[in-house]
């Protein structure tokens, strides 16, 4: 999916407002210096492609994030604010669907949510230079 | 038809809507991490009795939630706001949908009474520095509200002076009040207009009452 059409500002405030708390409240603490960031985004929708792929794969040793409260308010963010994106989305969530247990949170899975909120960030002061 | 309208059922949906008009406000995390969605009829006199409520869209991971009755109130305590995009609100009746309306869950925050108003005179300074206290400062979502203070002589009827801030202290000067008087000072909150979450005032604080000292006239 194309992300350039989507409402940056909207996107922003529901991440600041509800996602960020999600997704600290994963971290549970961890603190996300504490792993080397290894993905980085150049423009804002390429930041929210990446935020995407990350917030959707399944990382080895990890349960898949996508039915984590983050995950799913990310869909929805998308969802309302990028006009079509909706329509690309019937096969991800029949995988997600498909997890049943929800194994322990793994150091995997801590990693790969600190590389979605430098995302996050990084988008997020994409938008302050405009 | 000779009343104008439409010949199919427009007429009864409007009417429907009409009656079975209801409100409804949210209150995050009112309950640790639990939110609370609270509804009632518009028209106190509706015969509730067989009526029921249901939401759905906006929730994590289920599609609908339905509400408890309390008296003539429905309510929900859940943690399951997606708190993004609309919901649909519907009064059933059995397994009939009679009338929905959309609500943004966000969009209709009450919050929070706030607590612990007090006032204390500072001779030095000739003011009187008021303080309050308000649950929505250790909450993660509605954090910036705007607070209304309103304080009156307390025998004159109805003279409110208001202060709008969104800090929870002020300071009212000594000159602007009248000396030896009884005053009555409370204070309720609203979500700060231009952030993500709005809605309503909340309940008033309970009051607080002060007398302002009697100040020695120069001979």
């Amino acid at each position: 999916y194309n992300f350039t059409d989507c409402d940056f500002e909207k996107i922003k405030q529901k991440y600041q407002k509800t996602i960020y708390n999600d997704l600290k409240e994963y971290m549970n603490g961890a603190k996300s210096t504490q792993f080397n960031s290894t993905v980085s985004c150049n423009n804002k929708s390429d930041c929210l492609a990446e935020i995407e792929r990350l917030t959707f794969s399944a990382p080895r040793g990890c349960a898949p994030l996508a039915r984590e409260a983050f995950a799913l308010r990310t869909r929805a963010t998308f969802a309302l604010q990028c006009p079509g994106y909706s329509r690309t989305q019937t096969n991800n969530t029949q995988a997600a669907k498909k997890t049943k247990e929800r194994e322990i949170t793994t150091k995997k899975c801590l990693e790969q949510v600190s590389q979605l909120l430098g995302l996050w960030g990084r988008f997020c002061r994409t938008l302050w230079k405009r | 038809g000779e009343s104008g309208y439409a010949q199919n059922g427009d007429l009864e949906d409007a009417e429907l809507d009409d009656y079975y008009s209801f409100s409804c406000y949210s209150q995050l995390e009112v309950n640790r991490s639990h939110h609370s969605l609270t509804c009632t009829f518009d028209d106190p006199d509706i015969n509730s009795t067989n009526l029921e409520l249901e939401i759905c869209g906006a929730l994590l991971e289920i599609n609908c939630l339905n509400f408890t009755k309390l008296q003539e109130v429905y309510y929900i305590k859940t943690k399951k706001f997606l708190l993004i995009g609309d919901s649909e609100i519907c009064v059933k009746l059995g397994e009939k949908s009679i009338t929905c309306k959309k609500m943004n869950i966000v969009k209709i925050v009450k919050p929070e009474a706030p607590f612990n108003i007090s006032v204390v005179y500072r001779e030095g300074a000739n003011d009187f520095v008021v303080t309050f206290n308000t649950s929505h400062l250790q909450k993660k979502y509605v954090k910036n509200l705007m607070h209304d203070v309103a304080y009156r002589q307390e025998k004159v009827e109805n003279n409110w002076m208001h202060v709008n801030l969104s800090s929870t202290k002020l300071t009212l000067l000594q000159r602007k009040l009248q000396d030896d008087a009884m005053y009555e000072i409370k204070v309720r909150s609203i979500p700060y207009s231009s952030d993500y979450f709005e809605g309503f005032w909340s309940e008033w604080s309970p009051s607080y009452h002060f007398r302002t000292p009697e100040t020695k006239r120069a001979e």
